[in-house]
């Protein structure tokens, strides 16, 4: 699992590489929380995840429940296949609340800075 | 790839293991407390029962593991090895060598073996006590394959349309460090149906502090439209079951089980119920009259969507999106492929307008080649294989699995069991095997009448198969399978067998047969098929069967099938049936004999050639082909047909159920498919003919029966072996078209 | 897809029914003949599924099991033990050193194709 942290003024772009898994679980968690409280408005890119599991998507609804506690502004993109497909099966959609299918979006991280 | 692949390493392993078992017992010999011994005498019983059971070698299995169950208690030191023990496991070994040369010699076991093998288990029974008869449960999970709870039909029976399973599922924390991913056995679900709704609960995700991201914290409510029964769904999640909270709710369950379910949930009855309702597993009247029931709480409870929002898990927008997303995905359910009732007499109606379709394209075909109009031909070949696949798909659409009349059969069981005091298990085979609705439909009197007799004749009371060394538990079994073009049911029991002797006396004395006339086995057999048999009521008791097998003979027939018994005195009968796939249409082959037109149905045919001018000049009623010899049917003589002949004769060779004859023709014409029409009643008694067909060119054809010919001409031949000693060796087949 | 299983087993018939059953359905097989040839042939090797014999000569499934779970690599991958009915003792053993699905013999090559399947997903 790689997570590449790509910054600029209070926003910042999360890419997650590879699997997406409890092997990685731990890690991901305390990753998700670091950049949560450091940024404002930030995007987690889903574009190169090869892999995902039920702990897997407990993160993502972690990281998205966190963040509208803390009122940070945080969009997951990019999904990729097995991610889509997971959330699909799950129908977790609706809860994420972010759009899909549309690699990019205008809901982005513009509104705040 | 098959098992069959495997079965050498399965022999080279056992023999090994046979060798093993011997080197252990020798040591034991000598020092009969020797620990290692005793556990490789132990291992290598262990392997050949799972090894052979692996290979349905249910003998085996069984024998095995009665010796391995006392060399357990050996194990655990509850019994001491002594040299009675020793030898009793030499001779177990011994016997166990018997079971695998009859395997490698692909028999099953003789009866002295089978004999052997009793008297060693109650041998061992000895040293076992009350645990004795613990058969080998069955694998995965333990869950029996069919499960006879009246839960799993409530609600599947009755006029209910709905067949949509509740799934309430809270897995245990620990499932994902364990490797057991809900998310696996969720899709598992979807191949044994279609989730319809499925609603992810995520309220148990604690904040981030105490959140542990290798814990399970999700639920699921799900609604699944599937087929399975209640064990099978609950068999999905064995392996999780100990720690995980699942409840299955069968179709058609009542609102007071959804209210006991949202009682016993953590999330509480309000959350769960809107989830429900969302689901669609309950309406909104009924949450609130489950709310009402509660006890004054509100009866005007919030939607889903704003106690979220109330709650502050998601943002008012981000319900919209998600009410956007839920209607898009109902959109696509809706369109996706789905399970459609149809009635069976529009689907008739339609088998009827395929038949008539292939006649008329038959005749277009036979017109066209009037023509010579190459164009006008290709197009038609073209509407004419067009004609053949829709024909195909529509014979598809009235296939069904035989399992649904079998697991009828249970029941069955169960009441004679109950009426005559036995204990009888009933073990189904291919019940995916799929046959034509109708046949299904006019198959399930008579089987229901062959496992009745099999229960109630065919299998000895508990005492009389104690006696013979049997186990106290008779089995009956019912198999299906296709079988070149034709599919085969067989009901076969492990009781006494047929009494020869006394079918014969019976059949003399009710003057079926002649006195003084020897028949082999399977005439004998087929004896109780004899309308003179069913009044007889107490002959059943005695020969085993008796009661009403005309019936199921005439049954069989008017189905176009065939009946055929094998027994053997102490371990049982078979009536092995015989039915074709289809009845309305049928791939045939065109001859003609004498100026008339007759079809042999295609999937009995196995080649044609013309009939060497020699043969034709004896007049030989055999035909000796590559070797082997065949006999030789002359259906202008069977039929007596008078009209101009050609010069050329030729054969057409056909077989049912192992046998093959030939069939003496004129012309052969090709194939043709044969839209078959029930006899008029004219013809209805006519031997050897099973219905009518409409030609291309108007003319009507009369179908072949390929198996009553084969009786024909297997009376024949057996009429012609005694012909010296009777005196109706002259007149052969016309004597017995009467 | 592209799954691996390994399948633990003393038996040769049964690693080659198994192995037989499962390529068939599309999964990559590795076969071992104890707990040492298993943990020799896994050396870091992706596996998806263990599936494991409880009587085994050289190292048992018991052992291996708790060798294997050890390895970081490794633990939290499903392990399916193979046990017989008289094996409660070993069951709970088994259980304690972190095997959570069971499959008792003599099984049939389906039962166990489809306890892979409820354990593998898409």
């Amino acid at each position: 699992m790689e997570m590449v942290l790509e910054q600029d003024a209070g926003r910042c772009l999360l890419r997650l590489e590879g699997e997406m898994t409890i092997y990685h679980a731990m890690e991901i968690k305390q990753k998700f929380m670091e950049i949560l409280h450091e940024f404002e408005a930030l995007t987690v890119s889903l574009a190169k995840v090869t892999d995902m599991d039920t702990s897997g998507a407990q993160l993502l609804i972690l990281i998205k429940k966190e963040a509208l506690a803390m009122g940070r502004h945080l969009t997951l993109a990019d999904h990729s296949p097995p991610v889509l497909a997971l959330l699909e099966l799950y129908d977790l959609a609706g809860q994420l609340g972010d759009p899909m299918f549309i690699p990019h979006d205008c809901n982005g991280s513009g509104g705040r800075t | 790839m098959s098992l069959s692949d495997a079965l050498p390493t399965f022999l080279a392993e056992a023999r090994g293991l046979l060798e093993e078992m011997e080197d252990s017992l020798r040591i034991l010999k000598q020092i009969p407390s020797d620990t290692d011994a005793i556990n490789a005498l132990f291992r290598a019983a262990h392997t050949i029962k799972g090894s052979a059971g692996l290979f349905g070698l249910d003998v085996i299995v069984t024998f095995t593991h009665h010796a391995e169950s006392v060399l357990d208690r050996v194990r655990d030191g509850l019994l001491p090895m002594d040299s009675v023990l020793i030898t009793l496991f030499m001779d177990c070994r011994d016997h166990l060598e018997n079971l695998i040369d009859a395997v490698e010699r692909d028999e099953s076991p003789d009866g002295p073996t089978l004999g052997q093998g009793a008297a060693l288990v109650a041998r061992l029974a000895h040293y076992l006590g009350s645990d004795l008869d613990a058969e080998p449960p069955p694998g995965v999970g333990a869950v029996p394959l069919v499960l006879e709870d009246p839960v799993v039909n409530l609600g599947r029976n009755g006029e209910s349309d709905d067949d949509v399973w509740h799934l309430s599922l809270r897995f245990g924390p620990d499932v994902l460090r364990h490797g057991m991913d809900p998310l696996s056995f969720i899709h598992y679900l979807t191949k044994m149906g279609e989730i319809v709704h499925l609603f992810t609960l995520t309220d148990a995700i604690p904040p981030a502090a105490e959140m542990d991201p290798e814990q399970c914290y999700l639920g699921f409510e799900i609604r699944l439209r599937s087929e399975a029964d209640k064990a099978t769904l609950e068999g999905v999640f064995d392996f999780v079951r100990e720690d995980s909270r699942i409840r299955i709710l069968p179709p058609g369950s009542r609102l007071a089980d959804f209210r006991k379910l949202m009682e016993s949930l953590p999330e509480g009855v309000q959350r769960l119920g809107e989830i429900l309702v969302g689901c669609g597993a309950i309406t909104q009247r009924e949450l609130e009259d489950v709310l009402d029931l509660q006890a004054g709480q509100s009866t005007d409870p919030p939607l889903l969507g704003e106690a979220l929002v109330r709650e502050q898990c998601i943002q008012p927008e981000v319900v919209a999106v998600a009410l956007d997303r839920q209607q898009e995905v109902r959109k696509r359910q809706t369109q996706d492929a789905r399970l459609l009732r149809v009635r069976a007499d529009k689907l008739d109606l339609l088998i009827d307008q395929v038949g008539e379709l292939v006649i008329a394209s038959a005749a277009l075909r036979v017109q066209s080649k009037e023509t010579q109009d190459s164009v006008l031909m290709e197009s038609i070949y073209e509407v004419a294989r067009l004609v053949d696949e829709i024909r195909d798909s529509a014979m598809n659409l009235r296939m069904v699995e035989i399992g649904e009349t079998f697991n009828r059969f249970r029941r069955v069981v169960r009441d004679v069991c109950k009426e005559t005091g036995k204990d009888i298990e009933l073990v189904v085979h291919g019940a995916d095997t799929q046959l034509d609705k109708s046949v299904v439909e006019r198959l399930s009197d008579p089987l229901t009448h062959l496992i009745r007799n099999a229960v109630d004749h065919g299998i000895e009371s508990p005492a009389q198969r104690r006696a013979k060394g049997k186990p106290d538990q008779g089995q009956v079994r019912l198999n299906a399978l296709h079988d070149a073009g034709s599919v085969l049911v067989e009901v076969s029991d492990d009781g006494g067998g047929l009494d020869r002797e006394r079918i014969l006396a019976k059949a003399r004395e009710r003057g079926v047969i002649p006195e003084d006339r020897e028949l082999d086995d399977n005439a004998v057999w087929n004896l109780i098929f004899e309308p003179g048999f069913s009044t007889a009521h107490k002959v059943s008791n005695l020969s085993g069967r008796g009661v009403g097998m005309d019936v199921v003979r005439r049954d069989i027939d008017a189905l176009r099938g065939s009946v055929e018994i094998e027994s053997r005195p102490g371990e049982g009968t078979t009536f092995r049936i015989r039915l074709p796939l289809s009845l309305a249409i049928i791939d045939g082959f065109l001859v003609s004999v004498a100026g008339n037109d007759y079809v042999v149905p295609l999937d009995t045919v196995l080649e044609c050639l013309e009939l060497p001018a020699t043969a034709q000049a004896r007049g030989d009623d055999q035909l000796s082909l590559r070797g082997e010899i065949l006999p030789l049917l002359r259906l202008t003589e069977l039929f007596r047909l008078q009209g101009p002949r050609g010069r050329r004769r030729n054969v057409v060779v056909v077989h049912w159920a192992g046998r093959k004859a030939g069939l003496l023709v004129d012309d052969l014409k090709g194939q043709l498919q044969a839209v078959i029409k029930p006899l008029d009643s004219l013809f209805a008694g006519l031997p050897g003919v099973s219905g009518s067909t409409i030609l291309g060119s108007g003319e009507v054809a009369l179908v072949l029966d390929v198996s009553g010919l084969m009786d024909l001409a297997l009376r024949e031949e057996t009429q012609s072996r005694t012909g010296s000693r009777s005196h109706n060796n002259g007149s052969r087949i016309h004597g017995l078209v009467q | 897809m592209g799954k691996t299983v390994m399948i633990v087993d003393d038996s040769a018939s049964i690693r080659q029914v198994v192995g037989m059953t499962l390529r068939g359905a599309g999964y990559t097989v590795i076969e071992a003949s104890d707990g040492k040839d298993a943990l020799a042939k896994l050396n870091g090797a992706r596996v998806n599924l263990v599936i494991s014999d409880v009587n085994m000569p050289g190292m048992d499934g018991i052992s291996f099991l708790k060798e294997f779970k050890a390895r970081p690599e490794y633990r939290f991958t499903p392990v399916i033990m193979l046990t017989t009915e008289a094996g409660d003792a070993k069951k709970s053993a088994g259980r304690e050193a972190g095997a959570k699905a069971w499959i008792i013999k003599p099984f049939q090559p389906n039962q166990m194709l489809d306890a892979v399947a409820k354990l593998m997903g898409p």
